[in-house]
């Protein structure tokens, strides 16, 4: 497989969880709250109610809303500087059940090392 | 000479060889195996050593995985998408190509969104990727919540299912069936020799119709034998120790072997389940 195929172990963090991973590659999966004007942040609300900011690296042009998926580095406990992030149309993100996510989400952290696959080690 | 043209199969008792092939010495050789399917993370499976995917030591034979298509390459030959779940990025292809029209290939999934493929793992000169058997776009979010969980219940289970197995043979892979074996023991019971073990039936908990409870529990424990030569029948009695007596464990495994259950292996005292995974 080629290096351009290969990317990081990210954390999947909510609000609570954001800081452990401050410099670390996180995976914040949340609703837009509103983007912030010059399109190069935005805030998310996560799947524990926490509001977090993303800041871009790079502008975007329309303005987003409903469930996003965002990517990049967590910096202290609410901010998220993205590399890339995902949206998702209102067929799908209507019907997501943000409180079960986020027991998935807390589940991840608390279950022991080798049993649990989805916190990088 | 023999078969050329030849249509007629009467004569000297010869079939005509019209592709009389000898048995298949690949999978299918060792007799029914059972399948199973695991939800996994790219990572487990950029990170197994060897070829195939184990978990606890249960082989997975078939995985699947939840991510987002980050791309997808077509070539004449085949197809790739890399799926990408937050823990890495595995290479899932389907091989058959393209006609070189990528739109008209239903199975495609479209580059952003999530996916999911279910498959096996292959690893040719240590290049891992998934070949896909299906494909799928996710429909609903919250089969991503579904898949993390079923990722880490799956290990949990099968760890459980590792250490549960000699001593608590008796316990259902299902649970709430420990019950039945208290109140199904210490004497009276009519073992089930000679097959007639239908009438004592525990109630339909056995997994095999006409087993008695006692059978059902020497039944469970030489089904979970992990070795070639299965196990042998003293680590039959001290697994059920207290509950089965000694003669009525060598009735069972005489009423087992008769009835094709189990078979005899290395020895007369080593056992091997017919219905066992472990074959």
């Amino acid at each position: 497989m080629a290096d351009e195929h290969v990317s990081p172990h990210r954390a999947r963090v909510n609000g609570a969880f954001l800081h452990q991973y401050h410099g670390k590659p996180v995976c914040l999966l949340g609703t837009i709250i509103r983007a912030d004007g010059g399109g190069t942040s935005f805030q998310v609300k996560a799947s524990d109610g926490n509001q977090i900011n993303v800041r871009l690296r790079s502008p975007i042009s329309e303005p987003l809303t409903g469930l996003v998926e965002v990517y990049g580095i967590g910096q202290g406990k609410n901010l998220v500087v993205a590399d890339s992030f995902t949206t998702f149309p209102d067929s799908l993100g209507n019907n997501f059940e943000m409180n079960t996510y986020n027991e998935a989400v807390k589940l991840l952290h608390s279950v022991e090392g080798n049993l649990n696959p989805w916190i990088p080690t | 000479m023999w078969g050329n043209n030849d249509q007629s199969f009467g004569g000297g008792g010869f079939l005509t060889s019209q592709g009389y092939e000898s048995p298949q010495t690949g999978d299918k050789s060792k007799g029914r195996r059972s399948q199973n399917i695991m939800p996994v993370t790219c990572k487990q499976l950029l990170e197994c050593e060897e070829d195939t995917y184990k978990v606890e030591g249960f082989e997975a034979h078939v995985v699947t995985l939840v991510g987002l298509v980050r791309s997808v390459e077509t070539s004449t030959t085949k197809v790739s998408m890399f799926i990408e779940d937050q823990t890495g990025t595995m290479e899932c292809v389907n091989y058959g190509g393209t006609d070189g029209d990528a739109s008209s290939d239903p199975t495609l999934l479209a580059e952003g969104t999530y996916g999911r493929v279910v498959g096996a793992l292959r690893n040719p000169k240590n290049q891992k990727y998934v070949i896909i058997f299906k494909s799928a776009p996710v429909t609903d979010m919250n089969e991503v919540t579904c898949h993390i969980l079923e990722v880490i219940q799956n290990r949990m289970k099968l760890k459980k299912l590792r250490e549960g197995d000699a001593q608590k043979a008796a316990t259902s892979f299902t649970g709430g069936e420990n019950t039945f074996t208290n109140s199904m023991l210490a004497g009276g019971l009519p073992t089930g020799t000679g097959g007639g073990g239908s009438a004592s039936a525990s109630g339909g908990v056995g997994h095999i119709a006409g087993f008695t409870a006692n059978q059902n529990m020497v039944h469970r424990i030489i089904c979970n034998a992990r070795e070639e030569s299965g196990i042998h029948k003293d680590q039959i009695i001290a697994a059920v120790k207290n509950k089965i007596a000694q003669k009525e464990i060598m009735e069972i495994l005489d009423f087992l072997s008769n009835e094709g259950h189990v078979f005899s292996t290395v020895d007369d005292d080593h056992f091997k389940s017919t219905d066992s995974q472990y074959m």
